[in-house]
């Protein structure tokens, strides 16, 4: 049995389809990811204008049959096509990072929390000025968060003590990959699979979990090299609890175009 | 259980494989094929491997042609100092049919699709850079408006404006006999940002 539903939706890929039609894959907010199909959407003077640009928010209309791989979409209203993302590489670059994790991790069921945190991130990202390459450390933390595994960084994960007294930043901390946090000088030797961290970098974590808006992030800043380990640990974070975790093709494209960043 | 002969089987297949042609239409076509007079066949199977031996790149523009260089890029009257950048050769297709343009071509092949893991070492982008001489006055980036076109535009923006050429692209706007009321939001912006004194 079909049913005809609208739902708030963000474009995370598009794939052209005969002629004039695409397949579209959504994150949508009542359902989750759901791959349609949208034909004519590709004609000069068709209806749908720009609306299935990878990032843009729509409202749209779904034809859904359960079992079915392919839905039909049809009407579609853009909320926000975050134009100021097309216009430099540097936000195209982390704005394809973000849609791209959110297709590799979600599934066919709905996660309202996800959806707001995408369009949230997005929406930061759209009106950043300056730095704004800590707002993918932060989407990462939050992502934890929602899916059950939010790591800590302000406490021993083990024992419970606050992390060790402050150090040099260079100094390092051993966090915990499996247990998700970071481990006091006691509790260091525990067994499983861990990452030795700067401090500087542990310190710059916690102040990111703890910003509940995205925008609290754009006035924190971090080098080049302290971004690199901030992304290496998320990513062994990611793969240590979520299955499927492979390497970004965006960011690989990327760092091709976009060698100085 | 196979209910067509062998050979009916293999031509619908071989045309199942075909971009946007499924297995009814690829049916249809075989079925059509059949009706065909044996003569008729014979010259469509030749117009298929003519095009396969004598097509090739043109090693200028990388369009498709028969000879290289391309009757475009060896054509005395066509204005060698301005090159106009496309994703395929359907783009040089469309736009040799407005009779307007009169310079040369470049085929990059498609465009920069991080998100497919598409980079500038799949397109033809070493291959424009070695055109940029400085007799070369104008680069014309007429790419496709989504986002591939977009990165496409800005990456070889900054690659070709420190070599002092010219860097221009297509207007964007309201296409001809298209309404204002039904026009998207992102679409009319651009047109608006783009307005033209009259």
């Amino acid at each position: 049995m079909s049913e005809a539903v609208r739902t708030e939706a963000v474009v995370l890929r598009t794939m052209k389809y005969g002629e004039t039609s695409v397949i579209v894959t959504l994150y949508t907010k009542e359902f989750g990811k759901v791959s349609g199909i949208v034909k004519g959407a590709r004609q000069t003077k068709g209806r749908f204008g720009s609306s299935f640009q990878p990032m843009a928010q729509l409202r749209a209309m779904i034809y859904r049959k359960e079992g079915r791989d392919l839905q039909t979409i049809g009407q579609c209203d853009v909320v926000n096509d975050f134009r100021h993302i097309h216009d430099e590489l540097p936000k195209m670059a982390l704005g394809m990072k973000l849609i791209e994790l959110v297709q590799m991790i979600s599934h066919e069921e709905a996660n309202a929390n996800l959806f707001d945190l995408l369009v949230s991130a997005l929406a930061a990202l759209d009106v950043a000025e300056g730095d704004f390459t800590l707002l993918f450390p932060w989407f990462v933390v939050s992502l934890c968060f929602l899916l059950g595994f939010e790591p800590t960084f302000h406490e021993c994960v083990s024992c419970g003590r606050k992390k060790s007294p402050s150090g040099p930043p260079a100094s390092r901390l051993r966090f915990h990959l499996e247990r998700g946090g970071v481990l006091c000088d006691e509790c260091a030797g525990t067994t499983g699979p861990a990452l030795n961290v700067r401090r500087s970098i542990i310190d710059l974590l916690d102040r990111i979990a703890q910003a509940s808006d995205p925008e609290l992030i754009l006035a924190l800043a971090a080098s080049r090299e302290e971004r690199a380990e901030m992304d290496m640990l998320l990513w062994a974070y990611l793969r240590q609890h979520v299955a499927g975790i492979r390497p970004l093709k965006s960011e690989k494209v990327f760092a091709k175009i976009l060698p100085d960043s | 259980m196979l209910y067509t002969a062998d050979s009916l089987h293999e031509l619908i297949e071989e045309f199942a494989q075909l971009p946007g042609i499924g297995r009814k239409s690829a049916q249809r076509l075989a079925l059509y094929i059949l009706k065909l007079p044996k003569e008729e066949v014979a010259a469509m199977a030749a117009a298929l491997m003519n095009v396969k031996e004598k097509m090739r790149y043109c090693t200028t523009c990388w369009n498709f042609t028969e000879t290289d260089p391309c009757p475009v890029c060896s054509n005395p009257k066509r204005d060698a100092n301005i090159i106009c950048v496309v994703e395929e050769p359907n783009d040089v297709m469309a736009i040799e049919k407005t009779n307007d343009y009169r310079g040369h071509y470049h085929v990059l092949g498609g465009a920069l699709a991080p998100l497919e893991g598409i980079g500038p070492e799949d397109l033809k982008v070493k291959e424009l850079l070695v055109r940029i001489t400085p007799e070369v006055h104008e680069v014309i980036l007429a790419l496709n408006p989504n986002i591939e076109g977009e990165a496409t535009t800005i990456y070889l923006t900054r690659l070709l404006k420190p070599l002092g050429v010219d860097v221009t692209r297509l207007a964007r706007g309201i296409p001809i006999g298209g309404d204002l009321e039904f026009a998207d939001e992102a679409t009319l912006s651009r047109a608006i940002e783009g307005r033209v004194a009259v």
